[in-house]
């Protein structure tokens, strides 16, 4: 036989062990939280290991950008109003406007949140932007993005923007002056 | 069946690892995935070639930045298979890039994926062009050398060019992430200076124990001198003797 029954069956006493001493532990409160909060509430952070690493240590692939992109789109983020939408900003944007990334980073999600087509992108400086109301999306996941590089098209004229660092909302005022 | 085989042979270099492990805590996913298709595609391209030639295949290595497909046969072997082997990789590369191309244009591919695609297309390509020790460049250079000099004089002539450009790629090029790179480079450049004696060796021998249907004819007067893809009959006071009599 090439599979030891014995050993299967400790297999599964260690995993039911394991299993059960896991769930009386996570009735204790504090220990939940500490769980919740190191285990689901955070992640990787891609584009601040690769600014490091590349400020650093250089290039991580040989060769990466060997040869120099054509900078076809290429502008700041404009817009005409701003006003106060759910804990983030709504900006009022010319009709079907491109959006640019306003800082490089990495597409972390690209599908829908409150009903709205968003795009979000883990920045260098660890922060989640969340861009919200597109029509079209230019870019797919784990995309690196570069500074003012095209996002996708806004659906109608506003567009929504929230900053997270750490899960925690941050004030809009200090990004978008 | 032949897939299998060939995974068989299929060996992945410990420092890869390292550098899969690198990509994934800096979220460059879709870039690994895709210098190593573009690697295993270079590799395919020299494995077929030379399984037409029926060259007997030893293994496959994938390195951080590249692949390497080594055979365990003879080192005199055709010049004209040897330059077909060597120029099938990039070849190959070079169709899979119009296929890509083809790709970008009918929109199945996006603008992102297709500038990733051609930037690390152009680079390995570019790479596997220079002559450095274990690369294309170096086997193309040493092929075109047997041409014209003798086997031990057209070994001597690529390292010593191949050292020369190693120099220039380090000056040039300096980066920690080359660090690994270029420690390769230099382990596979001392290897081949300290086997010489043995290759040569190797060289005098299977010349003497195989008999070529090689038509040209050379005399030279000492067997170190022989030359790849001719006959060669050595004359040492007066008196021939053809290679395959050297050591009867």
């Amino acid at each position: 036989m090439i599979y030891n029954l014995k050993i299967i069956i400790i297999k599964i006493l260690i995993v039911l062990v394991l299993f059960i001493s896991f769930s009386f532990l996570i009735k204790n409160e504090d220990i939940y939280n500490y769980i919740y909060k190191n285990v689901f509430d955070t992640n990787i952070k891609f584009a601040k290991n690769k600014y490091l690493y590349n400020k650093y240590l250089g290039n991580v692939l040989a060769f990466d950008n060997y040869i120099k992109e054509e900078k076809v789109f290429n502008e700041t983020l404009e817009y005409t109003a701003k006003s106060n939408y759910n804990k983030g900003v709504k900006l009022t944007v010319k009709n079907n406007y491109l959006v640019p990334a306003i800082k490089e980073g990495i597409v972390v999600f690209i599908g829908k949140k409150d009903g709205l087509n968003t795009i979000i992108v883990e920045q260098s400086d660890s922060i989640d932007t969340v861009y919200q109301n597109f029509s079209n999306i230019n870019v797919s996941l784990y995309d690196y993005v570069k500074d003012n590089q095209i996002l996708g098209e806004v659906k109608n004229n506003s567009l929504y923007l929230t900053f997270k660092k750490d899960g925690v909302e941050v004030d809009y005022k200090k990004i978008i002056k | 069946m032949i897939i299998k085989r060939l995974l068989n042979k299929l060996e992945i270099n410990k420092y890869s690892y390292i550098l899969l492990f690198i990509s994934l805590l800096t979220g460059l996913f879709k870039e690994i995935v895709i210098v190593y298709i573009i690697v295993i595609i270079h590799e395919i391209g020299h494995v077929f070639v030379s399984k037409i030639f029926r060259w007997k295949l030893k293994k496959i290595v994938l390195y951080p930045f590249g692949g390497m497909s080594i055979y365990d046969d003879l080192i005199d072997k055709d010049l004209k298979e040897e330059f077909l082997v060597t120029i099938s990789g990039p070849l190959f590369q070079i169709l899979f890039f119009l296929l890509i191309n083809y790709l970008y244009k009918n929109y199945y591919l996006n603008y992102n994926d297709y500038i990733i695609f051609k930037n690390y297309h152009y680079s390995i390509l570019i790479f596997n062009i220079l002559p450095l020790i274990p690369l294309d460049g170096s086997k193309t250079l040493n092929i075109f050398l047997n041409k014209i000099f003798n086997f031990r004089i057209s070994y001597d002539l690529t390292n010593i060019i191949c050292t020369i450009f190693l120099l220039l790629f380090v000056i040039n090029n300096f980066n920690y992430s080359y660090l690994l790179l270029i420690t390769f480079l230099l382990y596979e450049l001392i290897n081949i200076y300290k086997n010489k004696k043995y290759i040569i060796n190797k060289f005098i021998l299977e010349k003497s124990l195989y008999r070529s249907n090689y038509k040209k004819y050379k005399t030279i007067f000492d067997k170190k001198n022989m030359y790849r893809n001719k006959k060669n009959i050595i004359k040492n006071k007066d008196i021939f003797i053809s290679e395959n009599h050297l050591f009867r």
